[in-house]
């Protein structure tokens, strides 16, 4: 007679306290609901834009607001959070290879920064014209 | 050589008496350089010969002794006790059903690896007297992802496997790139039936705890990225390949 009775342990609802690497990896996410409201705020603004000059004043105005800087702040970090995660992780996704040999991990990251840091130049510049 | 006494922890579960595992402690005279699989063996030949666990090569080369040491993913065999307190609590493998102590069923990973279609599919046979040709450089695309042991240690280390236990997990979606990186295989589209379905790569979202506790340096994460890109790509370009075929 077969004694097979396996058992399952449950896996609990806070697995991701258990381990930095799992904790990183929810604060991660977490930065997705940062960066989807400021997505959503964005909107709202384009919205107040076309509805006229009052109601882009009123979105002016909850910007520079304590409440919206706060908002802002939270938000850049948790961008910031979120890109510096990707750019260390992408040399995973993407494994480059230049002239037969595998191109350095640390190259791929650096080459993200230096894109981002290129788009970010060439939108400061088209905002200041 | 020194000795010292060390508390060695273990979750026990005989299924023929127990409701749920539990733990059950042996103070083991360990030597400097035991690993933790030399603790179990002199638990099993001199305190208790029930403890049931599952060891063969002792080099890290079989992948049988995956346990947990202290909350983390380990080989039994090249976990050093002495990289640890006078307490240390052995565990079987998370997120797989406990079979009889340290031992996991790993019937559904079989399953799994088996799902992925693991093997060469070539387009054709080579002409007579020729054989399959492969450039170093068509060797190294691939070469990593071939390295993988089945220790599931991966698997006791992503949480998406605990908390879906239908997805394919880790390792067998790492040896299912293998195969689609080869340049001797044409398999990719029958892989990809399971490798892009519901319980194949999109299940990943990349906590990459996977490609940490590898003790072959595999990479299951980065090769699982790969291939969603290779997924996304298919299903771009696959209306296009269905028109230049009619």
């Amino acid at each position: 007679m077969s004694m097979a009775r396996p058992y399952t342990r449950p896996v609990p609802r806070t697995w991701w306290l258990r381990k930095s690497n799992y904790l990183h990896y929810m604060l991660r996410e977490l930065t997705c609901v940062l960066i989807g409201a400021w997505s959503g705020w964005l909107v709202f603004g384009l919205v107040a834009l076309a509805r006229g000059a009052a109601a882009w004043q009123q979105f002016v105005t909850g910007l520079t607001s304590t409440a919206g800087i706060v908002f802002q702040v939270a938000v850049l970090v948790g961008a910031l959070y979120h890109s510096a995660t990707w750019f260390a992780l992408a040399p995973r996704t993407m494994p480059l290879r230049l002239g037969g040999r595998r191109v350095p991990a640390v190259w791929i990251t650096l080459g993200h920064y230096l894109a981002a840091a290129l788009v970010a130049v060439v939108l400061l510049f088209l905002g200041v014209i | 050589m020194t000795e010292r006494t060390v508390r060695i922890e273990v979750l026990r579960y005989r299924p023929e008496t127990d409701e749920r595992p539990e733990w059950q402690g042996y103070d083991v005279p360990c030597r400097e350089d035991w690993v933790v699989l030399d603790a179990l063996n002199y638990i099993k030949d001199h305190l208790d010969g029930t403890l049931s666990y599952r060891w063969s090569c002792h080099m890290a080369v079989c992948g049988s002794c995956g346990l947990m040491v202290e909350g983390e993913p380990k080989l039994g065999c090249k976990t050093f006790l002495r990289d640890y307190g006078e307490r240390v609590r052995v565990e079987p493998l998370e997120n797989l059903a406990i079979e009889r102590d340290l031992i996991v069923d790993m019937s559904d990973f079989g399953d799994k690896l088996a799902a992925v279609q693991p093997y060469l599919m070539p387009r054709g046979t080579p002409p007579d007297g020729e054989t399959y040709r492969q450039t170093p450089a068509q060797l190294d695309r691939f070469r990593q992802y071939s390295m993988c042991i089945n220790c599931l240690l991966c698997y006791a280390a992503c949480p998406q496997v605990g908390l879906n236990p239908g997805y394919i997990g880790p390792a067998a979606l790492a040896l299912a790139h293998r195969y689609d990186l080869d340049s001797r295989d044409a398999g990719h589209d029958r892989r990809a039936e399971v490798t892009a379905s519901e319980q194949g790569v999109w299940e990943c979202t990349f906590v990459g705890e996977c490609s940490e506790v590898c003790p072959k340096s595999v990479d299951p994460a980065g090769a699982i990225q790969q291939m969603k890109l290779a997924c996304s790509l298919d299903y771009v370009l696959h209306p296009l390949r269905k028109g230049e075929a009619s």
